[in-house]
């Protein structure tokens, strides 16, 4: 019902929304990159924790999907510094993992996640569901809780 | 004897005395056909004084002296003599007749008679020191003396028509008839009273006792008194004066008496005798003690050859000693006592019984008389039979101590190379200390574990070797009351160790004597264990992310390239990849859960919840599935919101039930699967019931068992149908959780039914929501175990 309503196409009030994917699986990364562009999403890719702090802050994206095992800096790092920096907090991130722990999800969402996706039980349109349910969410009451 | 009979005794003789007395004044008054008239004279002053001191002297000894010895009575008899020789010389002095004067003095002869008599019979008995009973004997002997001295009196009187006494007449002023001298009596007397005192004064210069010695000289003195003053006066004086003297009698026996009572109460009446008493001692020793003379002829036995030969003494006077020994035994003992030495022992010697042998021990002792040789010998035997035998146990009983001693000694020995070997083959370190903090013990590999060359002194040392106080305390915290045992790990030169330190009591015993250290290298374990939780996140992690790949682009081949597939087969290929990775995936999730599982890792979020809820949503989420297979499922909905929430954790739950719906769906066709939950005590009860295919009653045991499928064997397995791991993992959770899993019942063509329990949250465990404390590592993102 949602694909009925969307909120992110370019032909609206709001400006085409950015999603940054932070993954250092190239596998991984390809295909998310391709469901987001073909979902109509602007994407940014990145590939470890340093360098999504570096996209967040260049690209001010609407949505960060996070990874959590990276080289480099790791996602919940990267989840911490997010909200610890008063420019990027508000920023809603979704964790995409494969890390299938449920201690895993709950750290990651104690510490500001808004969701904690496991990669291999949904299929990519399912994701983007997700994620768009989610933006649905914020958009609407313009106030993204931060923690 | 008893204090009354002794009373009754004296009474009795004093009474009889008394009598006696009475009867023979009167009788011999009778036949003399006297007047009896009286007269006072200045004389009888001193003489009523000496009855008054000889009347004390006798209640003084009643009183004061406790001993009723021989000697006590001799002395009591001899007092009452001088109280009757006093009384008749009174009554002599008195008369006023010559007649009656007379008759007293012959009376007077009677009573002083026995004086002499008495005091030898007190000498005698107090030397000998031997209790002469007062029996018919002594009495017949004392009667006996006694009448002699009448007889010689009254022969005299008979024979010369004249009373012996009369000598003394003329000093009184009565014509002095023709005297006829009475010296007879007088030595007698003097006789009798020269033997007590030849008897005392030998007894004065042998005695060595101290106090006798000195109750001896009283004694002496006494006697020596008497006799002086009876020869100067009875005999000298009496003859120079031809009989013209006063009686003096009373002063010397009185005085007597008053001395010998003197040392009577000063000192008692010793009535022990050594010398007296080593005859009886000799003869009731109970060893045998035989006198042989010269020629081996028995000349003195005592009892003991009664006891230890079985004869009797009275046989064996004046028979040859072989008939004691034997002669064979004799001959040999003859040999060797004619040897040079004066004493000779024989250990073993036996005596032959008539029933028994008897061993015995024999000493003999060389009598010499005069300095002669030939004076025979003392033979003493001593029955050793008893000692022998004891000693014989002795000797067993030694002889058993020392091999149990050998024996325990090589048990401990095994025993202790048992424990050394056992100690040295631990493949932990091992070490005892004991309360002081010596080190008793230590094995090789402890030394290893530590780099150590040399076994270490204490612990101190060991902990300055260590650079670190914490082994000290752990050794010490153990011997503390209440601590028994505790566990620490220690890094130590890049390894971790793991310290096993236990309080060591001896048996019996309530204080520890030390404490046990065993210490093991856990590095290798510890760098398994951080291994383990890798290949966990590897395995998550690096198996599903190319899984999710497939997945992922043949879902969206599926899902935005429909147009791409023209040909039917190339879209059932995709269709069957993205099926495969979709199975895939649920394999890499069902392996990781069991191993977590059954290494017991797997962490659980308990809460409470409403299991209503998680019941709908599964059927929610399952539609699709339902819908496909053409089925009917009912949650009973009278349930909703009545049933208590459970303790557990809401994922697992979820995933439970997900499983036996799954499972009820996958062996269902066409049919209904029923869901219920139901209070069941303190547990919640949740039923799943399908009207499926059921299943047989051979394969039910098979159920919750890893990898099997309820099918009949591994070549039939459906493998379209999972791993068979679902139902092993729910019981597995279930358990973890607190409950149970069952199948509560199935039937072939008909359908089963599962049930699961779950613990029903309390009060107390709704009030206070249990919050997982977990710390996720930031380099790795895995969670660390505390």
């Amino acid at each position: 019902m949602y694909l009925t309503h969307n909120f992110v196409g370019g032909n609206n009030h709001m400006s085409k929304a950015i999603i940054l994917i932070t993954e250092d699986d190239p596998l991984m990364s390809r295909m998310y990159q391709k469901i987001f562009t073909f979902e109509g999403y602007e994407v940014v890719m990145a590939g470890n924790g340093e360098e999504g702090l570096e996209k967040t802050r260049s690209t001010k994206p609407t949505m960060i999907l996070l990874d959590v095992m990276m080289p480099v800096m790791n996602g919940l790092e990267m989840l911490e510094k997010l909200k610890a920096d008063p420019d990027t907090k508000k920023i809603p991130v979704i964790m995409l993992t494969n890390l299938a722990g449920q201690q895993d999800a709950e750290t990651a969402l104690s510490r500001g996640a808004v969701k904690y996706i496991i990669k291999s039980e949904h299929d990519p349109k399912e994701i983007a569901d997700m994620v768009k349910e989610v933006l649905s969410g914020y958009t609407r009451d313009q106030v993204p809780p931060t923690s | 004897m008893q204090s009354k009979e002794k009373k009754i005794t004296n009474s009795l003789v004093a009474v009889a005395s008394l009598v006696e007395a009475v009867v023979i004044l009167g009788w011999y008054g009778h036949h003399a056909g006297l007047s009896l008239q009286f007269t006072w004279r200045w004389f009888a002053l001193p003489l009523i004084g000496s009855l008054f001191v000889a009347i004390g002297c006798l209640i003084l000894m009643l009183k004061r002296v406790p001993t009723r010895s021989g000697p006590f009575y001799w002395f009591m008899l001899l007092l009452v003599s001088n109280i009757g020789l006093t009384t008749m010389l009174l009554l002599e002095v008195l008369s006023a007749t010559p007649q009656a004067e007379a008759f007293f003095q012959s009376l007077l002869v009677i009573t002083w008679l026995p004086v002499a008599v008495l005091l030898l019979l007190f000498t005698v008995s107090y030397l000998e020191r031997k209790s002469i009973a007062l029996n018919p004997f002594t009495w017949g002997m004392l009667l006996s003396t006694f009448m002699l001295l009448v007889f010689v009196v009254g022969a005299s009187n008979i024979t010369e028509n004249h009373i012996p006494a009369q000598s003394r007449l003329a000093w009184w002023g009565y014509a002095n008839p023709p005297v006829r001298s009475d010296e007879l009596v007088y030595w007698w007397i003097g006789i009798l009273g020269l033997v007590s005192l030849i008897l005392l004064v030998r007894a004065y210069r042998r005695e060595t006792g101290r106090i006798a010695k000195k109750q001896l000289r009283i004694f002496v003195t006494a006697v020596a008194q008497y006799m002086i003053i009876a020869v100067t006066f009875d005999i000298v004086l009496r003859k120079v004066l031809h009989g013209n003297l006063p009686p003096m009698t009373f002063i010397y026996v009185t005085l007597m008496a008053v001395i010998i009572e003197y040392g009577i109460v000063k000192y008692g009446l010793f009535v022990i005798s050594p010398t007296s008493l080593s005859g009886q001692i000799l003869q009731d020793l109970s060893e045998a003690v035989v006198g042989i003379n010269a020629n081996y002829e028995i000349e003195f036995a005592n009892s003991g050859v009664d006891i230890i030969f079985g004869r009797s003494m009275s046989t064996l006077y004046g028979r040859h000693i072989n008939v004691l020994l034997g002669e064979d035994i004799m001959s040999h003992i003859r040999d060797t006592i004619e040897g040079p030495e004066r004493m000779y022992t024989f250990e073993d010697v036996t005596v032959r019984q008539p029933h028994k042998l008897v061993d015995v021990s024999l000493t003999t002792s060389r009598v010499f008389v005069n300095g002669n040789t030939s004076g025979g010998y003392i033979f003493v035997f001593q029955n050793i039979t008893e000692l022998k035998k004891k000693s014989i146990e002795l000797a067993h009983e030694k002889l058993n101590v020392e091999r149990k001693v050998i024996e325990r000694t090589r048990e401990l020995h095994e025993e202790r190379a048992k424990l050394h070997a056992s100690i040295e083959s631990l493949t932990l370190g091992f070490a005892f200390v004991s309360r002081d903090g010596k080190v008793l013990v230590q094995n090789h590999t402890l030394n290893r574990l530590l780099g150590i060359d040399e076994p270490f002194p204490d612990i101190a040392s060991l902990a300055r070797k260590m650079h670190s106080k914490a082994i000290e305390r752990y050794c010490s915290s153990v011997l503390k009351p209440n601590a028994s045992a505790a566990q620490h790990e220690l890094a130590y030169e890049g390894k971790v160790l793991r310290v096993f330190v236990t309080s060591v009591t001896a048996e019996g015993g309530t204080t520890p004597i030390g404490s046990a250290m065993l210490i093991e290298d856990i590095t290798e374990m510890k760098v398994l264990d951080r291994s383990r939780d890798e290949f966990f996140s590897i395995a998550s992690h690096e198996l599903r992310t190319p899984l999710t790949a497939i997945r992922g682009n043949s879902s969206m081949l599926l899902t935005y390239y429909h147009a791409l597939f023209k040909d039917k087969a190339a879209l059932e290929i995709t269709e069957d990849i993205y099926k495969s990775s979709l199975r895939l995936i649920g394999i890499v999730n069902d392996f990781l859960d069991v191993s977590r599982l059954e290494q017991k890792r797997m962490a659980y979020n308990l809460a409470p919840f409403s299991l209503d809820k998680v019941i709908e949503e599964v059927i929610y989420e399952m539609k699709g599935v339902i819908r496909e297979k053409n089925l009917t499922i009912v949650f009973d909905g009278k349930t909703l919101g009545k049933v208590p929430e459970v303790w557990a954790d809401e994922n697992k739950v979820k995933q439970v039930i997900y499983n036996l719906v799954g499972n009820a769906s996958k062996f269902t066709e066409n049919g209904t699967i029923t869901l219920q939950a139901k209070q069941d005590g303190g547990k919640l009860k949740t039923y799943i019931t399908d009207s499926g295919v059921g299943i047989p009653l051979e394969l039910r045991n098979l159920l919750f068992h890893k990898f099997q499928q309820a099918s009949g064997s591994i070549v039939t397995r459906d493998t379209t149908r999972g791993t068979g791991l679902g139902l092993y993992i729910s019981k597995l959770m279930i358990e973890d959780m607190g409950g149970a899993i069952i199948l509560e019942h199935s039937e072939v063509g008909k359908g089963s039914t599962f049930s699961f329990t779950l613990p029903i949250a309390t009060i107390k465990q709704k009030n206070t929501q249990h919050l997982a404390q977990t710390v996720i590592d930031i380099r790795t993102g895995l969670q660390k175990k505390e």
